[in-house]
């Protein structure tokens, strides 16, 4: 009796912590980049009294505020939307990109970019760099190969299948993005790659009035899903047994995936590592692996830690940035190995 | 006997050896020319009975080898030049060039048939050049890594006008081995844009078309003077910053870059001026906003057409002062059929024109007749 107290207790503790120190890397975030404003003047500015030199309250009203909540969003979905890989395909290694959605945004974005030398005509016409063009583009890419996917998906009996077929769309978009490189001049092909880089900071409001929506709508279905997934784990045989529509509910969490993950890259561009490694820590925190708990934890802890790699990204003090995928890989990948030799081994 | 021992003879008769000297022999003494380099720091010629020696002592940063070409006149007696030394006999018949910045100087001197052909001739701006290249009197040599060697073998020039970073890419020495000379044009190395325009000397040296190579740098460069001398007193100096947003990374022209050097020379307030960096400084969006969030002018930001096009890629720089006043001007307004830019190809010889526009945006009550050439002001 009292071990189930001991744990809901820490639990409970748990619970409490992390919105705290969500809310102070929040606060952190906003407080921290290449230009030194003090404290005193950020908390003016989010309280809404004016203070002395424009230039600061502006940085923070249009640039680090929605900087951060781009980067909370960007945690939350990428997280949740891993979580779903990886228990759909009951695989510890699979992130939200495992089914090509970002390789398809890739080609999406590199047509766009690329594909002027090759094709030239239509695509000059509609300009290589529009902002908005990108989105549409990587939505775009995306989309195809989340209808190829979910048409395989409803043919298919096994999810490993699935994954492997996911695989393979990744590989064979990233292999009609080399030869499009191969004919680009030298500053298409630096675009393209920047885009690669991904970035948290080029969202404006009027973005986020958009990026917002899309996301919560996402992780609400995701959270919907919660009693069909918790089947999942269990085996696909012994869920349908259960009465679990695998075929739907696989759909479905196709579906919501690759809108958080296809929207995020759109958007952002493709940030790796956080999909893969925030739901294992979660699963380690909680020491659970009921999604009751899961997407909200992974909803919490994939914002922290989003917020914190742009910290680090930023490099605070200095007037160099670093681009966020170096640091969400830099920081995920000794995490993967410390959960993995800690626990001897990964389980989902 | 006597034939065991004619090998022996022979040998020690003297002049049977190869006499190999580092360069032309002692007793050439240097002749006195008029040919004066002022401002180009990238390349020196000497003149000797017979021939010139032109010497590029730094092809690229950090190089460790100079070049040397021996410019012999038809006819004349060569002497014994070493190894290291290029020879090229002058007047050069035909040329081929690599770099669109190589092209005024060839243009300007009025040799342009003796140019026989370019890669990647959709980036050349000159329309004299690229009507020459429609009626096929200039080849296509390029392919998507560089140069065609084999059409250029076809060709086969007297020389390639050239220039190197020293590194992997460099093609030079695959167009050496195949027996076509190579002359290096370090043109972008030079620190000034007269120094820069000065190369028009050395492409003249080729031609033997020194005396209308002077005449023309003259104007140039005295042209230059002046309009800097008109600038200099001004009261005001309006302040500027340049450049354009990758991803997060603002790509701000160094100190020393000729961006920075033109604004400063035309009465401007180059804000990032204290800096050293000849090529283009990384900085995070914040440091700009914040130093140039109130900046007079924005001058100079890549392929960008219009405040439209601009706000529609990245709407973060609409919150600078200059764009909403709308004193953007961009150095795209001459443009070939392709694309191709003659800032950055006349522009290399013509910094006068360059600064008389700069001066025309900065201050224009000083110059109330010009129009501006390379720039346009982006609406």
């Amino acid at each position: 009796m009292s071990a189930t107290l001991q744990t809901k207790q820490t639990k409970t503790i748990i619970w409490i912590i992390l919105p705290m120190i969500l809310f102070m890397l929040f606060l952190m975030n906003i407080s921290l980049g290449s230009v030194n404003i003090p404290l005193k003047d950020i908390i003016d500015v989010l309280l809404g009294i004016s203070i002395e030199k424009d230039v600061w309250a502006n940085i923070i009203l249009q640039f680090r505020l929605p900087k951060a909540m781009t980067a909370i969003l960007v945690g939350a979905g990428l997280s949740v939307s891993g979580l779903l890989m990886q228990t759909l395909f009951r695989n510890p290694l699979a992130g939200p990109f495992v089914l090509g959605i970002t390789s398809g945004a890739s080609l999406g974005v590199a047509l766009l970019v690329l594909a002027t030398a090759t094709f030239g005509g239509i695509f000059t016409f509609i300009g290589t760099s529009g902002n908005w063009m990108m989105v549409l583009a990587a939505s775009f890419g995306a989309g195809l190969v989340l209808m190829l996917v979910l048409v395989a998906a409803t043919r298919v009996k096994n999810s490993m299948t699935l994954l492997i077929i996911g695989l393979m769309f990744g590989s064979a978009t990233g292999a009609i993005v080399s030869i499009l490189q191969f004919f680009s001049s030298k500053e298409q092909i630096q675009s393209y790659l920047i885009w690669t880089f991904g970035s948290v900071g080029r969202l404006t409001w009027r973005e986020i009035n958009i990026f917002l929506p899309i996301i919560c709508i996402g992780l609400v279905a995701a959270f919907l899903l919660k009693k069909p997934l918790n089947a999942l784990l269990l085996g696909e045989d012994y869920a349908q047994s259960m009465g679990v529509k695998i075929k739907s509910v696989r759909f479905m969490v196709i579906v919501v995936t690759s809108i958080l993950a296809g929207t995020i890259t759109a958007f952002c561009g493709p940030i790796a590592f956080i999909g893969i490694t925030v739901p294992h820590l979660c699963r380690m925190v909680f020491s659970t692996s009921n999604h009751n708990t899961l997407i909200i934890a992974s909803v919490l802890m994939g914002s922290i830690i989003m917020l914190f790699c742009d910290i680090v990204a930023q490099l605070p003090g200095s007037q160099f940035i670093l681009p966020i995928n170096a640091v969400t890989s830099l920081l995920g990948a000794p995490i993967v190995v410390w959960i993995i030799l800690r626990k001897k081994n990964i389980t989902i | 006997m006597f034939k065991k021992y004619i090998w022996l003879i022979i040998l020690a008769l003297p002049g049977c050896k190869n006499n190999k000297k580092e360069t032309s022999s002692p007793l050439d003494s240097e002749l006195n020319s008029p040919y004066k380099i002022e401002y180009a720091k990238g390349f020196t010629v000497a003149y000797y009975k017979g021939y010139k020696l032109v010497t590029i002592p730094k092809a690229w940063q950090g190089s460790k080898e100079k070049f040397t070409y021996a410019l012999v006149e038809k006819n004349a007696t060569q002497p014994l030049f070493g190894d290291s030394v290029q020879i090229i006999e002058t007047p050069i018949q035909s040329i081929v060039c690599t770099s669109t910045s190589h092209l005024p100087l060839i243009e300007y001197l009025g040799e342009l048939e003796k140019l026989v052909g370019f890669p990647h001739t959709k980036y050349i701006s000159s329309s004299e050049v690229t009507r020459r290249i429609d009626e096929g009197k200039i080849k296509e040599l390029g392919t998507e890594s560089g140069l065609n060697i084999e059409m250029l073998m076809a060709l086969s020039p007297d020389v390639v006008m050239d220039f190197g970073y020293g590194n992997e890419y460099d093609k030079y020495k695959s167009i050496q081995k195949v027996g076509i000379p190579v002359i290096m044009n370090a043109d972008y190395m030079e620190e000034t844009p007269l120094g820069r325009a000065e190369w028009i000397k050395f492409s003249a040296l080729f031609f033997d078309k020194e005396k209308e190579a002077d005449s023309i740098f003259n104007v140039i460069k005295n042209k230059y003077n002046s309009l800097k001398k008109l600038a200099a007193d001004v009261a005001i100096k309006p302040t500027v910053y340049s450049g354009t947003m990758y991803g997060d990374v603002w790509y701000m022209p160094g100190g020393k870059n000729s961006g920075a050097i033109f604004v400063n020379d035309a009465g401007g307030n180059y804000l990032w001026k204290g800096d050293s960096v000849k090529g283009s400084l990384q900085l995070g969006f914040e440091s700009v906003y914040e130093k140039a969030q109130h900046a007079d002018f924005w001058i100079g930001m890549g392929s960008f057409n219009s405040l439209e096009e601009i706000e529609n890629t990245d709407e973060r720089y609409t919150s600078f002062d200059a764009f909403k006043n709308e004193n953007v001007y961009n150095y795209n307004a001459v443009m070939g059929e392709n694309g191709g830019n003659a800032f950055l190809e006349l522009g290399y010889l013509r910094p006068d024109i360059i600064l008389a526009d700069m001066i025309k945006i900065l201050h224009p009550n000083l110059l109330p007749q010009h129009k501006l050439y390379f720039y346009k002001k982006l609406h």
